[in-house]
Order: C-alpha cells, then sequence, then structure tokens
C-alpha cells in the first residue's frame, strides 16, 4: 500500500532519511520506532507529502505520489499536538474534510455524527476544542483524519502528550478503530511499549537509517543490531564470544547462541530465574517492587543483571543467589561504530 | 508587600516624571477647557461646559470629525488589507529574503515628517515625476484628490508596520493546524482562509485598534501636504484642533475638542488592552 524507495531527504548539511525503503501492507499497522532525530517524523511527513524527497521514491496504492502535495494523496494524518481548528466546534472540525468536497449538508451530518459515534464523542459536537480534554480532542482529530475515508492513516505520536491512563485507554480505541476500517495505519513512536502492543510490524530507526523491520515479536526477541537490543526493552548485554554454539565468557556458559566471533549475549529480565541449581552466583544489591513484579539488580561476575519475578517469594536486597541463565539467548555481533 | 513597595518606590522617579510631562499638561487644559480663554481675552472666566457644547455645535470641527472618520476608515482599510498581503508573500520561501524584509520595513523608519517631504517632491505638481506621469495634475492641490492622496501616503508608510506586525503574527501559528488542513484536502488558498485567517484574528484586531488610533491622530502628514487644504479638504480633527488653538487664538475651544479626542482615543486604546489581554 504504501512503499518507500531508498528514499533520502537532507536538511543543510544533515542527512535525515538516508536510504530507506520499505514497504507497508494494505490493512496492516505498522510502526516507525527510535529516538528523538533518527528520521521517523521525517519520514512519515515524506509519505503525508509535507516533505519532497531529494532522491527516490514514494509510492502510495502503487501510484508514485512524490511530487503529489498533501490534499491529492489518499491520507489522513493525526498529529502530536492534535492540530483541532480552533474556530470551529467538534462538528465542524470533522465536518471540514467533507465540506471541502462540497457534500449535501444532510450527508455530511449524517458522516460527522457516524464517525463522533465512532470514537465516542457523540452529543459533544457544539463543543469547542478548548473545552476539551487532552483525550477528547485526539478523538476528534483521529475522526476528522478518518472523515476523508483515506487509504493510509498516518500517526504522528499522536498520544504523546496525553497522560498514561488515557494514552493507554486511547491504544486500545486506536487498535479497534483500525482494524474495523482496515485502513493502513503508518505511526511515529518513540515509545517501545506502544509500538509493540499496537503494530503488527516496527521498523526500528536510527540516524535516518532503518536498523530493522519486523515484528514486535522478532524486534524483541531477535534484535539484530545492538542498537536494537539496548533500544527496545530492558536487559544485559554481556560481552564474550560465540564459540560451537555456545556462549563464551572466561569459561563456556550454557546458552546456545548462533555465529562465532565476539560480540554480546542479549539477557532479557524475564529470562533469567533464580534457581537453586543456576549456573550464575551473586548477590541482589536492588530489588524494586513494580505491582505485578519484583524487578531485581543482581551483581553476579562483575555483571549487573536485571531479573524479572512474581513479587510472592522474591529474594531481597542483600541475599545471595543463583540465576540460572536461559537455554538460548540473541547474540550481537559487536560492530565497529557502535563501539 | 515589601516587594511591592520597594517596587512603587523604583517607580516614583519615572512616575513623577511622567505626571510632570503628561499630567500637568492635560489638566491645564481640562481647566482651559472649562474657560472662555483665547489668546486675545487671557482673563479667563469660568464656563462649565460651554466650550464642550461649542464644540459640538461647530460645523467646521464636524466636518473634520467626519473627514476623520473616512481618512481612518480608508487608511487603516488599506493598510491592513495591504500589509496581511505583504506578510503572507514575505511568509513564502523567497530568495533574498533579508533584502524584502528590508525594502518592507524602509518606510517605517523615516519620521513621518520625513516621508511627508519625500511625497511632497514626489506629487509636486511641477517638479514631481507623478505629476509628470499624469499630465500635471495636482494631486494636492485638487479637492477632489487631496484626501486620497494623503491617505495613500500615509498607507504607503503604516503598511510596513502592519505587515512587520501580521508577519510576526504567522510566523507564531502552529503549523500543524495549516498541515491538517492540507491532508483534509484544502486548497492553499482554502487553507488560508479557513485556518491561518481565523488564526489570525486576534493580531488583526490589534493592529486595528493601534492603527486606528494612530490615525485618528494624523497631524504631521497633513502639516507637511496640505496644510488641511484645499479649502478644508483635508482638514482632520488634529489638524483644526491645532488651527483653532494656533491660528484663531481660541486655546479653551481646542483644548475642549482635543478632550473630545482624548476621549476617543482612551475608548480605542482600552479596547486594544482588551484585544491584547485577548490575544
Amino acid at each position: 500500500m504504501v512503499e518507500l524507495r531508498t528514499v533520502t531527504k537532507r536538511y543543510g548539511r544533515t542527512l535525515a532519511v538516508n536510504g530507506v525503503s520499505l514497504q507497508v501492507e494494505e490493512g496492516e499497522f505498522f510502526s516507525l520506532l527510535g529516538p528523538s532525530g533518527c528520521g521517523k517524523t521525517t519520514t512519515l511527513r515524506l509519505v503525508a507529502g509535507f516533505e519532497r524527497p531529494d532522491a527516490g521514491e514514494v509510492r502510495i496504492a502503487g501510484e508514485r505520489v512524490d511530487a503529489l502535495p498533501p490534499e491529492r494523496r489518499p491520507i489522513g494524518m493525526v498529529f502530536q499536538s492534535y492540530a483541532l481548528f480552533p474556530n470551529m466546534t467538534v462538528f465542524g472540525n470533522v465536518a471540514f474534510p467533507l465540506r471541502l468536497r462540497r457534500l449535501p449538508a444532510e450527508k455530511v451530518r449524517k458522516r460527522v455524527l457516524e464517525l463522533l459515534e465512532m470514537v465516542h464523542l457523540a452529543g459533544l459536537e457544539g463543543r469547542y476544542p478548548k473545552e476539551l480534554s487532552g483525550g477528547q480532542q485526539q478523538r476528534v482529530a483521529l475522526a476528522r483524519a478518518l472523515a476523508r475515508e483515506p487509504r493510509v492513516l498516518l500517526l504522528d505520536e499522536p498520544l504523546s502528550a496525553l497522560d498514561a491512563k488515557i494514552r493507554e485507554e486511547l491504544r486500545g480505541e486506536l487498535k479497534r478503530l483500525q482494524r474495523e476500517t482496515g485502513l493502513t495505519a503508518i505511526y511515529v513512536t518513540h515509545d517501545q511499549e506502544e509500538a509493540l502492543a499496537l503494530s503488527d510490524r516496527v521498523a526500528v530507526m536510527r540516524e535516518g537509517r532503518l536498523e530493522q523491520v519486523d515484528t514486535p515479536r522478532g524486534i524483541y526477541e531477535r534484535p539484530r543490531t545492538l542498537f536494537v537490543a539496548r533500544f527496545v526493552g530492558q536487559g544485559a548485554l554481556v560481552p564474550g564470544e560465540a564459540r560451537g554454539g555456545l556462549f563464551h565468557r572466561d569459561r563456556p556458559w550454557p546458552v546456545r547462541v548462533e555465529g562465532e566471533g565476539r560480540g554480546y549475549l542479549l539477557l532479557r529480565p524475564e529470562a533469567l530465574r533464580v534457581s537453586q541449581e543456576g549456573f550464575l552466583e551473586g548477590r541482589v544489591v536492588l530489588a524494586t517492587y513494580l505491582g505485578s513484579l519484583v524487578r531485581l539488580e543482581v551483581e553476579a561476575e562483575g555483571l549487573l543483571l536485571r531479573v524479572d519475578l512474581p513479587p510472592e517469594g522474591a529474594p531481597r536486597a542483600g541475599e545471595r543467589v543463583r540465576l540460572a541463565l536461559p537455554e538460548s539467548a540473541p547474540f550481537l555481533k559487536e560492530v565497529k561504530e557502535e563501539a | 508587600m515589601k516587594g511591592r513597595g520597594t517596587g512603587l518606590l523604583l517607580a516614583l522617579p519615572g512616575l513623577l516624571l511622567l505626571a510632570g510631562v503628561v499630567g500637568l499638561p492635560l489638566l491645564y487644559a481640562l481647566y482651559l477647557s472649562l474657560t472662555d480663554y483665547t489668546f486675545l481675552k487671557p482673563s479667563a472666566a469660568f464656563q462649565g461646559l460651554g466650550r464642550y457644547l461649542d464644540a459640538l455645535q461647530d460645523p467646521y470641527f464636524r466636518h473634520a470629525l467626519a473627514l476623520t472618520g473616512v481618512y481612518v476608515g480608508l487608511t487603516v482599510g488599506l493598510t491592513l488589507a495591504l500589509g496581511l498581503l505583504l506578510a503572507v508573500l514575505l511568509h513564502q520561501r523567497l530568495p533574498f529574503r533579508g533584502l524584502h524584509y528590508l525594502a518592507v520595513s524602509l518606510p517605517m523608519l523615516i519620521a513621518p515628517v520625513g516621508v511627508g517631504l519625500i511625497w511632497k517632491m514626489i506629487l509636486h505638481p511641477e517638479l514631481g515625476i507623478l505629476a509628470y506621469l499624469f499630465g500635471g495634475r495636482d494631486f494636492l492641490g485638487d479637492a477632489r484628490y487631496a484626501l486620497l492622496t494623503l491617505a495613500l501616503v500615509d498607507v504607503w508608510q503604516q503598511t510596513s508596520f502592519a505587515a512587520l506586525v501580521l508577519l510576526a503574527g504567522l510566523r507564531s501559528l502552529p503549523k500543524e493546524p495549516l498541515e491538517a488542513a492540507y491532508v483534509d484536502g484544502a486548497t492553499p488558498w482554502q487553507a488560508f482562509w479557513r485556518v491561518t485567517f481565523p488564526l489570525l484574528l486576534p493580531v488583526l484586531g490589534v493592529l486595528l485598534i493601534l492603527q486606528v488610533v494612530a490615525e485618528v491622530r494624523t497631524y504631521d502628514l497633513v502639516y507637511v501636504l496640505t496644510r488641511g487644504g484645499p479649502g478644508t479638504a483635508t482638514d482632520l480633527v488634529s489638524f483644526y484642533i491645532y488651527r483653532k488653538a494656533f491660528l484663531g487664538l481660541d486655546l479653551s475651544g481646542a483644548s475642549a475638542m482635543g478632550y473630545f479626542l482624548l476621549l476617543a482615543t482612551l475608548a480605542l486604546t482600552a479596547l486594544y488592552y482588551r484585544g491584547l489581554t485577548r490575544a
């Protein structure tokens, strides 16, 4: 549905997007994830048409669109700052794209009420944006973006201005709406949890390039680069060597790994267990209660490892424990530029 | 409380100076407006509101007020329209942007008397380039064109200020609503009128009041270009009050008229502050 072919965008001497190629399938929820300045928003703006690529092609539904202005692309967009028109009511905002198409008033009215129903804002059509909460404003923005019946919905960090509870609630709604409408969605976020929870596939970006494009599970469980391993999820990166299918530090560890040579073993907190027969011996330096679990920080063989455990019977700070390692874990080869 | 007292103490020298420079003349003018003082009859007698009633019945004063109304409408309307147009143009990605800014700012940097003198030469019926281009027409000497010509000279100077204020307004607007409008299918024209213009209205409102206050007080251009003439064709209220006081020597009558003007300006200034707090 959306395709980028070696797209490059520069701002002066800064290379914001560096030869990015990706393909988003029809009906897919696709996230661009990365830290600030990684090029994810620029990539989205290239799809929207607010920016023109210096090189490469942008295609939507097979048609090359990189020379088309935003109003001629089959897209809807939701912004971080809601971008509602303050001089218009909720009804006026949602009706805006429909009125531009000069639809009959009755048809506009019917469609607006239908959309407001869909985003649970029925009855608020007479209010102005300033009379709504942040969550309600973002729902209006979503309804407005859907009004034009776009083929692709672009979402630029739409939840990051909201507080945690509303964010979680709206996240579920977004997913539901996308499923119900069957829209293709491209979602920009720096929040890994959001990306993993919402997406069918995630592209992790760094310095204008794609580091990895994969399913949320693939990104989390099989990161291909040290950057992805560090950026997504918690975990310790243990330096060592892969040899004969096993990880070696100063001795062989009972952890199967793929590849050969020097690199890092990724140990996620939930992959480690406290066990009498554990391979590593260490001391709990910090135990943090997080409600549904307790996160331990264990010092073992000069490493600081995080372990997530159920709260019942979890060791306390200062106790000595033995840690059982997973049977296999991701092994990431050392890359010079990432040192 | 201590902080407030210190603040007041620090502001006191300035306030005293202001009271001396602005307050005393105002009080003196108020006193004069309540008497029948003229330069020919300095032994003033108390008249109550008599001079104010005289002012309202003075057909020349009423003519000056009406003329000022037309002048203000013309200059402010044109200034805002042209200022908006220039601001929108300057808001685009233009080559040599600094040069454009300089060109637009220049008229604002010249004193109104200087502007008057420059245009007096341009409009001179024998030496001026415009008179040459228009077959020797005397724009300032012909009652049919004098007010309009005066207004256009004023607009030439005021537009630069309006353009810069509106440009600052445009620059400060969030760009997302505009981008949202484009994504929703709006053309640049539709996006401007339906999104940018309404967002710019608070700035336009403040500018409108500022311009009206400035134009109601127009004096220097009239003095340099037409002296209120030909006849009374450009006899704007500020200039008429000046003539009443220093040519007619009727200081008490001019003071009463001056107070009418002051009250009108104060009312507009109050509106301006209200607009400012809303903006």
